[in-house]
């Protein structure tokens, strides 16, 4: 593969996703017919286009959350390619913990902790002290117009809004080689959309 | 990743039922994997025969350390229990029935430091009060009979007394399972804590995808004694490909 | 009169027990099943000891029998007269004198020598018995050496009351593999087990189980480093004969509530008693 100079952040050709149904008779569905992305380090690359027409599923199949039927998804790690739709699952791990962020539309979080827990715990889990990383994320959420007074509640009680911006807050508190927004301002009004 | 139990080819009968049927799996160290499926899917089964608690009928579970790969039925029984005191560690669904409840939270936690030898009593005693903190029942409850323990208590206890020897990889029986909503998800965090901080493997059986979805990197499903369908969780509960496993994951009510 | 066998029981028996004394002494503290017999006394008074005598003594024994210390008790002395009648063999109460002493809930003061074998009488040989209710477990947990929740026990113990030791039958550690009773003697004659150089029987005649502790064995008392074992002693001087080290019994004298101690082996008094008067003679002449 190319250096990085020249090379890819992300390299994605010829992806095909179809979800088969089975408890709807078999019902096939074909999310994604011969897809291909690429991105360069430092490029920003919006996808654009209805609902229904695969966004999210392409941005799912290159996290190698959805297991591609065919194709390549190699992502930039380590200095070198990695196909995510080969690679074992140790390895996508590995390409997750270090060099390709995610943030869904949705926050997943353990129930009782607060959200400057939940923020501080991905710097956390990526080898940062926890009293840095609780310092970290009380930033970021400041940042992302979360008042400190919200910061020790668990996020399952905030609006739809703030949990996404917890989410966010989540994934920009690590400095992600590559990050993967989905729907990163869905449900935020102008003011919060504008911040983020 | 480095290998930590491999299982190849398991199969168990009871009378006529497969509950065990050809399964294999690995698990790696510091890895979390989970155990889905309905009851009687065999996935309790599968938990015990890894643990070297019930052997199977055919197949064989390997243990790796230091040394290399150890079938543990071929283990002598002395041998496997001291890696299930030391290094493995079992949390039982019902915590009841697997602490003493006639001793103290303090004799509870230590009982597994002196199965392995210390022999001295202010650090044990210590080692049980810093434990009581960290499962945040408190040292104040060192010398308090478990019997008057409430249930998330109790379980707490149990992972105090079980992760006090640093073991490498521990299996969790539906730990979380019969205790109230809310005490739930304060084990579900105290276990994912503690998990990541002391780098210990855990494989976790759960009949809740919520459970897996929290705590598991890899999943595995389980049906009629075989495994459907295995990968990273998420893949596998937002992707799953086997109709059974879409059929677990329909039947989630939304939270 | 109907004739016996020497010792009461028959040739056959003997050996039986012999052959279970023999795997006893060769895995120092191991319980060994054996055929415990109907003795013509009642089980809880020493049917296990009298068998184990029974199938060791021999013509040019001379044995000594006691009973908390004592050889004038009830059950000393019938076990005694049952030896002589059965065997014919002198009987002592001089412990330094008798080749086999057959003892309840008591080690002589006396240092025992290798000339000598002591049977102890035991009603319970399995000292995981409150704690693991089932015989098996026990024994699988005596075969793996699995021996943590005695521990738990002793920390229980001292998280409660302070200290280490229970009173009497404080578990002891054979030869640093076996957990063994050491029959309900004293906290206070443990000690005396270690590195003994007499060989030492155990006889659990209703529960079937023998087992033995071979000369110069070590034998530890169960205890936490920084809680050690302390043998027990009433802190006392003997009324009789003045001793301030021996083991003492108290005892009640009078309505008041008037305390008194006294040796509780008597063999050991008398002969404290003696030697004084002898050096009091001595010294008057």
């Amino acid at each position: 593969m190319t250096s990085h100079q020249n090379g890819w952040a992300i390299d994605a050709s010829g992806l095909h996703k179809r979800f088969v149904l089975h408890l709807q008779g078999g019902l096939a569905l074909d999310v994604l017919r011969g897809a291909s992305l690429r991105v360069r380090p430092g490029e920003c690359v919006a996808l654009v286009g209805p609902s229904g027409a695969g966004k999210s599923s392409l941005m799912r199949a290159l996290y190698g959350n959805y297991r591609v039927d065919s194709g390549a998804v190699r992502i930039h790690h380590d200095g070198a390619m990695v196909d995510i739709a080969t690679a074992s699952p140790g390895e996508i791990l590995d390409v997750r913990q270090r060099s390709l962020g995610y943030v869904s539309q949705f926050l997943r979080a353990i129930p009782r902790l607060s959200a400057l827990d939940v923020v501080a715990g991905s710097a956390v889990a990526r080898g940062m002290n926890l009293e840095k990383a609780r310092r970290h994320a009380a930033a970021m959420l400041e940042r992302l117009r979360i008042s400190s007074a919200l910061h020790a509640l668990p996020p399952v009680t905030f609006s739809g809004g703030e949990q996404q911006r917890v989410n966010l807050a989540r994934s920009f508190i690590c400095d992600w080689p590559t990050l993967l927004l989905d729907e990163p301002t869905a449900s935020l009004d102008p003011v919060s959309r504008d911040c983020v | 990743m480095s290998l930590l139990l491999e299982a190849r080819f398991l199969n168990k009968r009871f009378s006529n039922v497969d509950a065990l049927d050809n399964v294999s799996l690995t698990v790696n160290r510091r890895e979390i994997l989970a155990i889905v499926g309905e009851s009687g899917s065999g996935k309790s089964t599968l938990l015990a025969t890894l643990a070297g608690l019930s052997p199977a009928d055919s197949g064989h579970v390997l243990y790796r350390d230091a040394e290399g790969l150890h079938d543990i039925a071929a283990m002598d029984e002395m041998r496997l229990r001291r890696l299930q005191r030391t290094r493995w560690g079992y949390i039982h669904q019902n915590a009841r029935s697997a602490l003493r409840l006639d001793v103290t939270a303090g004799g509870n936690i230590g009982e597994r430091l002196m199965m392995n030898g210390a022999r001295d009593y202010g650090e044990i005693r210590e080692t049980a009060a810093r434990w009581l903190d960290e499962v945040e029942i408190g040292r104040e409850r060192i010398d308090d009979l478990p019997m008057h323990f409430s249930g998330g208590m109790l379980q707490r206890l149990q992972i105090a007394a079980t992760l006090v020897t640093n073991p490498e990889l521990i299996f969790m029986d539906e730990p979380t399972t019969g205790l109230d909503v809310s005490v739930q998800a304060r084990i579900l965090d105290l276990i994912r804590t503690l998990v990541h901080r002391l780098h210990v493997a855990a494989i976790i059986v759960t009949h809740d995808l919520g459970v897996a979805r929290l705590l598991a990197d890899r999943t595995v499903v389980m049906q009629g004694g075989a495994i459907v369908e295995q990968g990273l969780t998420d893949q596998v509960l937002d992707d799953p490909h086997h109709p059974y496993t879409q059929l677990l994951v329909s039947s989630v009510l939304p939270s | 009169m109907i004739a016996y066998n020497f010792a009461y029981l028959d040739e056959q028996t003997k050996r039986g027990i012999r052959r279970a004394l023999l795997k006893a002494v060769a895995i120092p503290g191991w319980q060994v099943p054996f055929a415990s017999r109907e003795m013509p006394l009642p089980y809880g008074w020493g049917t296990g000891g009298i068998q184990v005598t029974a199938a060791i003594i021999g013509q040019d024994d001379r044995l000594k029998v006691i009973d908390q210390g004592a050889d004038d008790t009830t059950n000393a002395v019938a076990i005694a007269s049952f030896f002589r009648r059965m065997t014919g063999v002198e009987t002592t109460t001089r412990t330094a004198e008798a080749t086999i002493i057959q003892t309840r809930h008591r080690i002589p003061e006396q240092a025992l020598t290798e000339d000598q074998v002591i049977v102890y009488q035991v009603p319970q040989p399995e000292p995981l018995w409150k704690l693991i209710p089932e015989r098996p477990v026990a024994r699988r947990a005596h075969a793996l050496s699995d021996y943590g929740m005695m521990y738990v026990k002793l920390y229980e113990d001292i998280t409660r009351f302070g200290r280490v030791s229970s009173a009497y039958d404080h578990p002891v550690m054979v030869n640093g593999r076996v957990l063994m009773s050491p029959s309900p003697i004293p906290a206070f004659d443990n000690p005396k087990m270690d590195a003994m150089p007499a060989l030492q029987l155990f006889g659990a005649g209703r529960e079937r189980r023998l087992y033995a502790v071979p000369p110069y064995t070590p034998v530890r008392s169960l205890d936490f480093t920084d809680h050690p074992f302390h043998p027990g002693r009433a802190d006392g001087t003997c009324a009789f004969c003045g001793s301030t080290s021996s083991y003492l019994d108290e005892i009640i004298i009078d309505d008041h509530g008037t305390r008194r101690f006294l040796c509780s082996d008597t063999d050991y008094c008398a002969g404290r008693i003696e030697e004084a008067e002898r050096r009091a003679e001595e010294g008057g002449q």
